[in-house]
C-alpha cells in the first residue's frame, strides 16, 4: 500500500493533478444554487468526489442518533438494495469494536477481505475539532489493487471537508429554525400586543363613555333638583307670597323627591359595581321568607307598573319553601333591577315574574318576562359587560346607569347561581336567574296557594306613633339634623339636637334623655368616643348609632363599644319610628323611673327644699351686693351655685335662668345682668309667696 | 332604692354646697349606705377618706382649698381602687374626659335628679358585686 508502481515523474505529477481536481471541483455544490442543502445533497456531491478518488462498488455514510450512542446508516451507493448488506457487515464491525477503533482515529481503517484478501473495506471517521459527525463506510471491488499513500489522504482530507459540510450545514440549519421560531415568536407577540392593545382601548372607550353617560346621568337629575328647589324657594321668600301655589309646589316636591332618589340609585349602583370590581360585596346570609321579599318587590313594582298601564303578574310555582337561606337584600336588589327594567323597556302589556324551587339542587329559579323591545342577539352578552347597555344610544332613551344587569350577574353568581336572557327583537325579554337556597326540608314546603300567603303582613300605611319622652340626638349634617327633628316632633317626643360627640355627651350627662342617636362619622369627637365616655360616665339608657356603614364587621365594633343598635342611613321614617317604638316600649320601665324623676314627697325633702326655698331671698341679696361691687368672680360663683342647686331641689326654672346668666357672664355682656337679677327676684317672689 | 346592700357601706360626699351635700347624703342614706360622710372641700375630703374606710365617693368638680380633680387625683393615689363619681354644674365634654381618664367611674351633671342619682349608685353596685369592691 505505499507506492504506485508505475510511477514516472511527469506521470506522477499528471496523476496528483488529476487527484486535486477531482478534490477541488465537486465543492460547487456548496456555492451552487441549492441554498439550503441537504444532507443527502452533501453525501451525494461527497460520495461523487471520494469515488473520483478511489472506485468504491459500495460505500454509506452513518450518524449519530441524537444522545450520539448509536450509528445508524443515512446514505448509501449505490441505491440498488445495499443497504442491508452495509447495515449487517457495520453491525459485525460495531460488534468486533472495529468501528469503535475507527472512530478514535482520524484516519482510514483498512480491513481486507474476500479470497486472497482482494476485497478492501474501509472506514473512516468523519470529524470536526469538537465532534464526531459520522462514519465513512466503503467496499471496493475486487479488481482492485493496493490503495496508495495519496488516496489515503485525500480521502482523509475529503473526510474532514465533508464533515465540517455537514457541521455547518447542522449550524445553518439551527440558525435557520432559531430564525423562524423568533419571527415566529415576534409575530405572535406583535399579536397579542395589538390585541392586548385594542382591549385596553376599548376599555378605555367605554370607561369614557361611561363617565360622559354618567356625569350626564348625574347631572339631569340634579338639574331638576336645584331647579325645582330654587323655585320653591323664591316661591316662599317672595314678600307677595301669601298666594302660593300649594298643588304646584306639591308637584314641584315630588319631582324632587323622585330626582333625588333616582340619583341616589345611581350613586348606589356605581358604588355597588366598585365594591364588585374590588372583590369587597358583602353577602350577608339569612334565614328568611322568599314569599314575604317577593311581595314586597311586587308592592313596590306595581306602582312603577300602573304609571305605564302596563300588568304586572306574580307566579308561585308550587310546592314553594317558606325559608330560604340566602341574603334576602341582595335578592331584593336582582329582582328590582330586572323588573324595573321589564317596565322601562315595555310599552304595553304584561310584565310576569315566575319563582319556582327544584328541591334536588336546592336552588330558586326566577323568570322576569317582559313584552318590550327586547334586545338583539348580537348584544346578549354584551349586555352583562359592565358600563354598557345593549346600545349607548340607550342610554339617552331610556336612562339608567348602565350598570343593574352587570350587578344583577355579579350578585346571582354571589348567591350561587347564575343569570341569562333569552329575546326577540320586538317581542320580549325573557331574564332567567338562580339563586342556592340552602337545604330546604320537606315540610317546610308550602303545598297550596293559600298557605303561601297565610303569614303575609299588612303593610298598609303607616302614621307615626304617639309617643312620650325625651331623646338626644347628634348629627352633623345639618339637612339631617332638620330631618331628625321632623320626625321626632311627629311622635311627640322631646328632643335635643346636638351636631358633634362632645356636644352629645354633655347634653346626655345633663338631660339623661330617654334614647340617644348618636351619629358615627362626626367632627370634634365621633360617635365611637363619645358613647365610650357616656358609658364611662355611668350613662345606662340605650345608645343608638346613626351609621352609613352597615357592615357586620363595623356593627360588631359598634356593640363592643357601648351601642345598644343602629339604624342604617339612609333613614327612612318607616324604619325610624319602628326603632322608636321598639325603644320607647321597651323603656315603659325606665318611664316608671321617670315619673319618679322628681323627689319623692318625702318629708325630709319637703324640709330641704323649703330649707333651700327660704334661702333664696338671702342669695338675691348676695347677688345684688357681689354685682354692686363689681366683683364678677364672686357672682359667677353664687350664680354657679344656683344653677346646681335649683333643679336639685325642685326648681329647674332657677337651674335654667342661672344657666343663662352663666353664659352671659362668660360673653362679658355685663349690662345684660341686673335684668336677669331682676328676673330672678321675679322668680323668688313667686317661690317664696307660693310655699 | 329597694335592695339594701348586704354589707355596711360607707359613702362621701364632697360639695362645697351644704343644701347639696345634706340632699345627696339623704338620698344615699334612702338608697341603703348605712354611713355618709360630708366634706365641704377637697381638702376634707382627702382627709376623710384617709380616716374612713370609704366605698362610694360623690365629688364635686368645683369646690374651694382642693378643686374637685385634684381631691380626685389624691384620693386615686390613697386609693387606686377607688370609686369615684364626680358631680359638677358644667359638664363640659373636657372636663369629663379628664375625669374619667383620671379614672373616675361616674360623672352626673348637675341637677342631681334622683334618677341620675340612683343610676349611679346602682352601676357601683353592680360594679361592687363584680369586682369586691367591698371588703
Amino acid at each position: 500500500m505505499s507506492k504506485q508502481p508505475t510511477a514516472s515523474n511527469s506521470g506522477d505529477l499528471q496523476y496528483l493533478l488529476e487527484m486535486l481536481d477531482a478534490l477541488v471541483a465537486p465543492e460547487d455544490y456548496l456555492s451552487g444554487s441549492e441554498k439550503h442543502s441537504s444532507k443527502e445533497a452533501i453525501f451525494a456531491a461527497y460520495q461523487l468526489q471520494i469515488r473520483q478518488i478511489i472506485p468504491f462498488e459500495k460505500m454509506g455514510f452513518m450518524v449519530p442518533d441524537e444522545d450520539g450512542l448509536d450509528f445508524e446508516l443515512e446514505y448509501f451507493w449505490p441505491e440498488s438494495q445495499i443497504e442491508k448488506e452495509l447495515q449487517e457487515q457495520l453491525e459485525q464491525y460495531i460488534e468486533d469494536r472495529t468501528f469503535s477503533v475507527a472512530l478514535q482515529q482520524n484516519r482510514p481503517v483498512i480491513l481486507q477481505k474476500g479470497e486472497h484478501n482482494s476485497e478492501l473495506e474501509i472506514l473512516h471517521v468523519l470529524a470536526t475539532r469538537s465532534k464526531i459527525v459520522a462514519m465513512f463506510f466503503g467496499v471496493t471491488g475486487k479488481i482492485k489493487k493496493e490503495l496508495n499513500e495519496l488516496q489515503l489522504k485525500m480521502l482523509s482530507i475529503i473526510m474532514a471537508n465533508c464533515a465540517y459540510a455537514l457541521d455547518s450545514n447542522e449550524l445553518a440549519t439551527q440558525i435557520r429554525e432559531y430564525n423562524e421560531q423568533l419571527e415566529t415568536k415576534i409575530e405572535y407577540r406583535t399579536r397579542e400586543l395589538l390585541t392586548a392593545k385594542e382591549v385596553a382601548e376599548s376599555a378605555n372607550k367605554a370607561k369614557t363613555e361611561f363617565l360622559s353617560n354618567m356625569s350626564h346621568e348625574l347631572r339631569t337629575p340634579l338639574t331638576s333638583i336645584i331647579g325645582y328647589a330654587e323655585s320653591i324657594h323664591q316661591g316662599l321668600a317672595d314678600p307677595v307670597a301669601q298666594n302660593i301655589n300649594l298643588e304646584k309646589t306639591k308637584k314641584q316636591s315630588e319631582v324632587i323627591i323622585r330626582n333625588a332618589s333616582h340619583l341616589s340609585q345611581i350613586i348606589n349602583d356605581v358604588l355597588d359595581l366598585s365594591k364588585i370590581e374590588s372583590g369587597n360585596l358583602e353577602i350577608e346570609k339569612m334565614v328568611f321568607s322568599p314569599v314575604l321579599m317577593i311581595e314586597e318587590v311586587k308592592n313596590l313594582v306595581t306602582l312603577m307598573a300602573k304609571d305605564k298601564n302596563l300588568e304586572l303578574i306574580v307566579h308561585y310555582q308550587l310546592p314553594f319553601p317558606a325559608e330560604i337561606d340566602s341574603d334576602p337584600t341582595r335578592l331584593k336588589q336582582i329582582l328590582l333591577n330586572l323588573s324595573s327594567n321589564a317596565i322601562k323597556f315595555t310599552e304595553s302589556g304584561t310584565i310576569r315574574i315566575e319563582a319556582s324551587f327544584v328541591q334536588p339542587e336546592q336552588k330558586m329559579f326566577f323568570k322576569v318576562i317582559d313584552e318590550g323591545i327586547g334586545v338583539a342577539p348580537d348584544k346578549h352578552g354584551q349586555i352583562f359587560e359592565p358600563f354598557r347597555q345593549a346600545d349607548n344610544s340607550t342610554t339617552r332613551c331610556f336612562g339608567g346607569s348602565g350598570l343593574g344587569l352587570v350587578i344583577c350577574k355579579h350578585l346571582s353568581e354571589a348567591l350561587g347561581g347564575n343569570i341569562s336572557l333569552k329575546s326577540e327583537i320586538g317581542k320580549g325579554t325573557t331574564f332567567s336567574f338562580s339563586i342556592a337556597t340552602g337545604k330546604v326540608p320537606y315540610e317546610n314546603l308550602i303545598q297550596t296557594e293559600m298557605e303561601l300567603f297565610e303569614n303575609k303582613e299588612d303593610d298598609d300605611d303607616f302614621k307615626p306613633p304617639s309617643l312620650q319622652g325625651h331623646v338626644v340626638f347628634s348629627e352633623d349634617w345639618i339637612d339631617n339634623q332638620d330631618l331628625i327633628a321632623f320626625y321626632l316632633e311627629n311622635t311627640g317626643l322631646s328632643y335635643t339636637a346636638t351636631s358633634n360627640g362632645e356636644e352629645a355627651v354633655e347634653k346626655v350627662l345633663e338631660e339623661s334623655p330617654a334614647l340617644v342617636l348618636m351619629d358615627i362619622q362626626m367632627p370634634v369627637m365621633d360617635g365611637m368616643e363619645a358613647t365610650q365616655l357616656l358609658r364611662a360616665c355611668g350613662y345606662s339608657g340605650p345608645i343608638v348609632a346613626l351609621t352609613a356603614n352597615v357592615l357586620k364587621d363595623e356593627v360588631e365594633k359598634y356593640m363592643a363599644n357601648g351601642f345598644d343598635g343602629f339604624l342604617a342611613k339612609p333613614i327612612g321614617q318607616k324604619k325610624f319610628y319602628s326603632l322608636l317604638e321598639q325603644y320607647f316600649e321597651k323603656s315603659s320601665i325606665s318611664k316608671k323611673e321617670q315619673s319618679q324623676d322628681s323627689w319623692p314627697a318625702s318629708d325630709k325633702f319637703k324640709t330641704m327644699s323649703a330649707n333651700f326655698a327660704s334661702s333664696l331671698p338671702e342669695r338675691l341679696k348676695e347677688l345684688r351686693e357681689v354685682l354692686g361691687q363689681g366683683d364678677l368672680k364672686q357672682f359667677a360663683a353664687l350664680v354657679h351655685g344656683l344653677k346646681g342647686a335649683g333643679g336639685s331641689f325642685g326648681y329647674p326654672e332657677i337651674t335654667v335662668l342661672a344657666k343663662e346668666m352663666e353664659k352671659v357672664i362668660k360673653e362679658r355682656a355685663i349690662k345684660e345682668l341686673p335684668y336677669q337679677v331682676n328676673e330672678l327676684e321675679k322668680m323668688i317672689n313667686d317661690i317664696v309667696l307660693n310655699q | 332604692m329597694s335592695e339594701k346592700p348586704k354589707k355596711e357601706q360607707i359613702a362621701l360626699v364632697a360639695d362645697d354646697s351644704v343644701l347639696l351635700c345634706n340632699l345627696l347624703k339623704e338620698s344615699l342614706l334612702e338608697l341603703g349606705f348605712s354611713e355618709v360622710i360630708v366634706a365641704n372641700n377637697g381638702k376634707q375630703a382627702v382627709q376623710a377618706y384617709k380616716m374612713n374606710k370609704i366605698d362610694l365617693t360623690f365629688l364635686d368638680l368645683e369646690m374651694p382649698i382642693l378643686n374637685g380633680i385634684e381631691t380626685l387625683k389624691a384620693i386615686k393615689t390613697l386609693d387606686a381602687n377607688a370609686y369615684v363619681v364626680i358631680v359638677s354644674g358644667t359638664g363640659t365634654a373636657a372636663s369629663v374626659k379628664q375625669a374619667i381618664a383620671l379614672g373616675a367611674k361616674g360623672f352626673v351633671v348637675k341637677p342631681c335628679s334622683p334618677a341620675k342619682i340612683s343610676e349611679a349608685v346602682q352601676k357601683y353596685q353592680t360594679q361592687a358585686a363584680e369586682h369586691r369592691y367591698t371588703e
